[in-house]
């Protein structure tokens, strides 16, 4: 019965972390260029001009 | 008699300054410093502006125009003002669209009968909206995209990323027709990332094209409505390679140190182009660029270069976006829209 419950914590516990690996990187994909310009300083958008893309999307200079 | 004599000296000197700042002056002309290997052909001395308006906010583009009236898209997505020909009246249209902050400044508006276009490029979409009646349809997009045109009611040309080469290509979109989005055939796969090929998206309806003008590259191409390539065009300066190094970081990719533009802003209409070189001619006095745009005229039949005339500066400030219409051109600058004559160009 201990080992029973030890492998059900244990499943528990890598089916969270691989939930909020998989979620964080859903994360990064929905949010442009979150790696490059985490704070929104850089690419602004506005021009013509690319400043940075990725899955998330393509995000321009001001 | 010695009372005169700080007369004689002041004169002399009000004169000797006059001469310097003269000297000066011509010797800036004379001027000519770095050298970029073309000459440029001036089609007329200077633009005269005809008249002016001055709106409440910033400007990002002249929509269109149609039925005696010129549309502008404005900073917020909510708004768009229109106002006649000669510039005289100004009408604020309201946009009864739900607030989303997708919708920000990546968005560009085309304007068809009663039909409002905004090409959210964040969202990815294309937003329909009735003018008439208010409603909004949105078309949401599978890939995302930083360049469009409009070539017919419901039928756009976009520059999109592919997810899954991370190359750009051109695709053309009818939304009514969701499942099949044809691609163009001659955009190079192997090419990472939008940096190398960025540039500006138009539509030309006399020669009935879509023309792109690169940012970084000598040249412009031109396609049909089916994406075959029709025209493959150099621009008048000598580059011949694009120096961008892309740079990986993480998932994103940007570039490593900015390119020196080659040609930025433009427009198209009745089967020419006018691009805005950010290169100064061999032939060009420095003072002369660097205080206007010029702008380089091509046709769109043959790539053939027509010549080039000066955008002046209102204010001190380039114009951000400009378009010809009727042999006229319309150049924002900020909050101001300037009216030109450009009859010379009917004989190019």
């Amino acid at each position: 019965m201990k080992k029973v419950k030890l492998s059900l914590a244990a499943l528990v516990l890598i089916i969270a972390i691989a939930g909020t690996a998989t979620a964080n990187a859903n994360a990064d994909q929905l949010e442009p260029c979150k790696t490059f310009d985490p704070k929104e300083q850089i690419c602004l958008g506005g021009s013509d001009l690319e400043c940075c893309e990725d899955g998330g999307g393509i995000r321009n200079y001001p | 008699m010695r009372n005169r004599k700080p007369v004689y000296i002041l004169t002399s000197l009000f004169i000797t300054s006059f001469a310097i700042i003269g000297m000066l002056a011509f010797l800036s002309k004379k001027a000519i410093t770095k050298k970029n290997g073309f000459s440029r052909r001036l089609l007329t001395s200077a633009l005269i502006p005809r008249k002016q308006i001055t709106v409440p906010t910033k400007l990002v583009k002249l929509i269109s125009m149609q039925s005696g009236k010129i549309f502008f898209q404005e900073e917020s997505p909510y708004e768009i003002l229109s106002t006649n020909f000669s510039l005289d009246s100004l009408h604020a249209i309201k946009l009864h669209l739900s607030a989303d902050k997708k919708l920000g400044t990546n968005v560009r508006m085309f304007i068809q009968d009663h039909h409002l276009y905004l090409a959210s490029r964040d969202m990815p979409a294309i937003i329909t909206y009735d003018l008439e009646s208010g409603n909004a349809y949105n078309h949401v997009l599978r890939d995302y995209f930083n360049q469009e045109t409009m070539f017919s009611t419901d039928h756009f040309i976009l520059k999109a990323r592919d997810r899954a080469s991370e190359s750009h290509r051109f695709i053309k979109l009818d939304l009514n027709i969701k499942d099949s989005i044809p691609e163009d055939n001659f955009s190079d796969r192997k090419v990472i990332g939008g940096f190398e090929t960025s540039g500006k998206l138009y539509y030309d309806t006399a020669t009935k094209q879509a023309c792109y003008s690169y940012f970084y590259q000598n040249g412009f191409i031109c396609m049909d409505s089916n994406l075959n390539l029709t025209l493959k065009a150099r621009t008048i300066d000598t580059i011949t390679h694009r120096d961008i190094k892309v740079a990986r970081i993480a998932r994103s990719l940007t570039m490593k140190q900015p390119p020196q533009l080659i040609n930025y802003n433009g427009c198209v209409a009745d089967g020419k182009l006018f691009l805005e070189s950010m290169l100064k001619a061999d032939n060009e006095y420095e003072l002369d660029f660097n205080e206007n745009s010029i702008v380089d005229v091509y046709s769109l039949k043959d790539g053939g270069y027509k010549g080039s005339f000066y955008l002046p500066a209102y204010k001190g400030k380039k114009a951000h976006q400009f378009q010809v219409i009727d042999q006229k051109l319309y150049a924002l600058y900020g909050k101001t829209v300037v009216l030109y004559d450009l009859e010379f160009i009917a004989d190019l």
